[in-house]
């Protein structure tokens, strides 16, 4: 600044030196200006790194927490798929002791059944029994009478080996009045036949077992059968196989003709 | 004659029954219904009486003199009505039906010795 040429000497200095000051101020005051904005700068640069790293480290963050939740999502996925096996296998096995359950409810129902059916079974074996037990009894009095009446016949006639010959010693009358019933009812000689007397005599036996209202009708018909035999050419060895049959049968007729009604009754 | 339950169905008594069937109206006697039925003749006779019992069967002496006819006289067997429908009913309901035996071939109750 160049002094005014109206100002003392002096007081140009003073204007310099104010106005040197004065640049001075500025200056210091640009300078303290430039160094605040160079620490603005940096503090701008260096907020721009924090903000930068808070940018990045929230990125970090978020893709931190984005694997966060794919893994717990996968864990999710894990249980759950295991939870789903879990539930599955609990439901076959429950569906399995339902199935044992039903099968060990029928074998249990089965049994019950069978314990049923046993003792139902028992009951009509032992109705049954006491039937046949009785059947058999009224059968064992009624071939001891036959065996009886058979020994007779053997003694009198001797029947046993050569068959329709006249007894040794015995006389026709003494036939008749041992055996009145048969002679008397006699059958009538039919055709050519020959009735032979030994399978007559077992006939009368086996009518004499039984029943006593039934004997005079079964000694005729047992008879008139014999004779039809006879008149139809049977010779005496059919004549004396059909007797035995009439014999061995007689006891099934006798328990027949004294029980009808129990026959009705038996199932 | 109240309803009776049916004997057990045995094969003679099927045989019998069938033979009696095949002309419910006829009568038969005891040595007819034997060759026709093919049992052995002197077999029949428990049969005939308890079919006589349960009053599915009735019977009677021949009417005729034996001494004009030169023969005993038969005694006939005849089902009753409700005996021939008893005995049909039965017969078919058998537990061993005879249908799948074929009739059998008479067997003579008496023939040449």
């Amino acid at each position: 600044m160049t002094a005014d040429p109206g100002l003392p000497v002096g007081l140009d200095l003073t204007a310099d030196l104010v106005a040197d000051l004065a640049n001075d101020r500025a200056l210091a005051r640009a300078n303290d200006l430039a160094h605040n904005l160079a620490d603005a700068s940096y503090c701008a640069r260096d907020l721009v790194k924090t903000s930068t790293s808070t940018l990045e480290l929230a990125q970090a963050g978020a893709s931190y927490r984005d694997r966060a939740n794919d893994r717990a999502r996968a864990l999710t996925n894990y249980f759950n798929l295991d939870l789903d096996h879990a539930l599955v296998n609990y439901r076959d096995r429950a569906n399995e002791l339902d199935r044992d359950l039903a099968s060990f409810r029928d074998r249990a129902r089965a049994r019950a059944l069978v314990r049923a059916l046993d003792r139902v079974l028992e009951r009509d074996l032992g109705r049954c029994n006491s039937g046949h037990l009785e059947f058999v009894r009224h059968l064992g009095d009624d071939l001891a009478h036959a065996g009886r009446l058979a020994r007779d016949i053997g003694r009198d006639s001797a029947f046993i080996g050569d068959l329709d010959l006249k007894p040794h010693g015995h006389s026709p009358a003494s036939d008749s009045d041992h055996d009145p019933e048969l002679t008397a009812k006699a059958p009538v000689k039919a055709g050519n036949g020959h009735l032979a007397r030994t399978p007559v005599r077992l006939a009368g036996v086996a009518a004499r077992l039984l029943p006593e209202g039934s004997r005079a009708r079964y000694t005729e018909e047992y008879q008139g059968e014999l004779a039809e035999l006879a008149a139809a050419g049977a010779g005496r060895r059919n004549q004396f196989g059909y007797a035995l049959r009439l014999l061995t049968r007689a006891p099934l007729l006798r328990v027949e003709l004294r029980t009808p009604s129990r026959r009705r009754m038996m199932p | 004659m109240s309803q009776t339950p049916a004997p057990r169905m045995t094969l003679s008594l099927q045989l019998v029954l069938r033979t009696l069937l095949a002309d419910p109206a006829t009568e038969m006697y005891g040595l007819q219904i034997c060759e026709a039925a093919g049992l052995p003749s002197g077999t029949i006779h428990p049969i005939l009486a308890r079919l006589e019992g349960l009053g599915w069967l009735e019977s009677r002496w021949e009417d005729i003199e034996p001494a004009e006819q030169g023969r005993p006289r038969r005694r006939y067997y005849r089902l009753t009505q409700a005996g021939a429908q008893r005995a049909g009913h039965a017969l078919s309901h058998a537990a061993s039906p005879l249908a799948g035996i074929p009739v059998l071939s008479p067997r003579p109750a008496g023939g040449p010795a």
